[in-house]
């Protein structure tokens, strides 16, 4: 895992992260806040055939109050590039503590992926947020070997929080011949 | 990532420290064992939390009895490790258990990694996904650790272009390799037809936990967010002279389901399918032979032994009948 100096040396051609502030850098990882913008699914059932529609929310500058066990998609203020490493998102002591969960996978990204991080925020109690809160960390791995698949996938480019595009896998063949 | 062989040179060298170990606390081949403590922390009813001020009723502190404690599902109850570790140059990795996840017991909320320079024990924040009874100074995860790196470049993760290479090479063997996905960093596998949950709604470590098993079809299958699943993947793989580590996908983890609960680090030299624990957040219809998780692949920072000896390995001589049957007895403590 690279260390805090090593991550200096590889900004900003191999690890790029905007905007950066004073806050941003750690110990062995950049720091990462949580943007105003969410999502929520509107659906009671999800299907991972189908396109799952979502609803937008805003977090207010006093904080909103998260449901306990409902998905909410987040992401982060930071946009990040990362060529030649591997980046990976990790979560924060204090927010675990109080039982919220930000990523449901493991948090790895890839080689070539351009893109804020896309949250995905499940609360153990209602749980009061703010927007611009830190929540979350980004370590980063040496990529071994020839680097020559880079991400080229769904979510490449993401801003805005984004649900998932799974759908796309699945397009029925009539609908290619277009 | 370390081998317990260089976990063990840098402990006689002082570059990390590790209390409480107990006789076979390093005998697994990248991780050390971690106990748990015997006192969990928890807040008694569903009030509000606050990021910016943390809990605003204060937390019950309770002595896990002989006799079991039950986790109930929809709290998060906070634990110290037996352990306590120190570390200089190293950055510590925390991991849960296979035979816990697919009982639904995550022991981190994404905190598993901790700075360089960790003096502590580790904060476990426990959650469940059906009831269950948990037992004091049980095992309850693996360590693992990455060399912080100044400069040496030579360690890390594996491209796509790499593992395709040390397929080649013997050192990575998945079935059906001709059908997998290759990404960036990582290989993605399929889900087995067949999948199990737990038919009792009071789930103890101590017991059998009786399961059922159902083949899914094309028509897809809905898993519901009370529930743990145990899964499989189609592809039986073998590792040797890397690390694998079991991640989700983010298509899946977009729509709120877990494919692990915090236990996706692998060892060197496992044999066999990777064991799923699926859960989810919201009701998600899957279906047999989906994309449903990726495998990455670390190097090894020190000398590696490839000698795993784990419970859920190689159980390719169940026929697929009692294979969950004898993966649920395996759990058993």
């Amino acid at each position: 895992m690279l260390s805090r100096n090593e991550i200096i040396a590889n900004y900003p051609h191999n690890i790029d992260i905007y905007k950066v502030n004073e806050d941003t850098l750690g110990e062995n990882y950049l720091n990462v806040t949580l943007a105003n913008d969410l999502k929520v699914y509107t659906e009671p059932f999800l299907d991972i055939k189908k396109s799952n529609p979502t609803q937008k929310i805003l977090i207010p500058e006093e904080g909103l109050v998260l449901e306990p066990g409902k998905l909410y998609l987040g992401r982060t203020n930071e946009y990040t590039k990362t060529y030649n490493f591997v980046p990976l998102l990790g979560g924060i002591d204090k927010l675990a503590a109080l039982g919220m969960e930000i990523h449901v996978t493991a948090g790895f990204g890839d080689h070539g992926f351009e893109g804020t991080w896309t949250l995905e925020i499940v609360c153990t109690y209602p749980t009061k947020v703010y927007p611009n809160m830190p929540i979350g960390r980004l370590y980063y791995f040496p990529l071994i070997g020839d680097n020559s698949i880079e991400y080229k996938g769904k979510y490449l480019g993401q801003v805005k929080a984004t649900e998932s595009r799974i759908e796309r896998e699945y397009v029925p063949k009539l609908e290619r011949r277009k | 990532m370390l081998t317990n062989e260089e976990i063990k040179k840098q402990m006689a060298l002082g570059h990390i420290e590790i209390t409480n170990l107990k006789d076979n606390s390093l005998d697994k081949p990248n991780s050390c064992r971690l106990n748990l403590g015997d006192t969990l922390y928890y807040q008694e009813d569903d009030y509000l939390v606050d990021t910016k001020n943390g809990y605003t009723h204060g937390l019950k502190e309770e002595k896990i009895p002989k006799s079991g404690f039950l986790l109930e599902p929809g709290k998060v109850y906070l634990a110290q490790t037996e352990q306590k570790v120190k570390t200089n140059g190293f950055v510590p990795f925390l991991n849960g258990k296979v035979s816990l996840s697919l009982l639904g017991i995550s022991i981190s909320l994404n905190n598993e990694y901790k700075d360089d320079h960790f003096n502590d024990y580790l904060l476990l924040c426990i959650t469940c996904t059906k009831p269950i009874y948990i037992y004091p100074n049980m095992e309850i995860g693996n360590l693992a650790f990455f060399r912080s790196l100044d400069n040496s470049l030579d360690i890390g993760m594996l491209s796509g272009k790499e593992i395709m290479k040390r397929m080649e090479q013997g050192d990575i063997i998945i079935s059906n390799k001709d059908n997998i996905v290759i990404n960036p960093n990582s290989v993605n596998l399929t889900l087995n037809k067949r999948i199990a949950f737990f038919r009792d709604n009071v789930l103890d470590l101590k017991k059998n936990n009786p399961i059922e098993e159902v083949e899914i079809n094309d028509n897809g299958f809905y898993l519901y967010p009370d529930e743990i699943y145990m899964a499989r993947t189609n592809e039986w793989t073998e590792t040797y002279n890397l690390i694998p580590v079991l991640n989700g996908r983010s298509s899946l983890g977009r729509l709120g389901e877990h494919v692990h609960c915090s236990a996706g680090l692998g060892s060197t030299g496992y044999k066999g399918y990777w064991h799923l624990g699926l859960k989810t957040t919201m009701p998600l219809k899957i279906y047999p032979d989906m994309k449903c998780c990726q495998i990455c692949y670390f190097t090894p920072d020190g000398l590696c032994l490839n000698d795993y000896q784990g419970k859920v390995q190689d159980l390719s001589s169940v026929n697929d009948q009692g294979y969950y049957e004898n993966l649920s007895r395996v759990l058993k403590r």
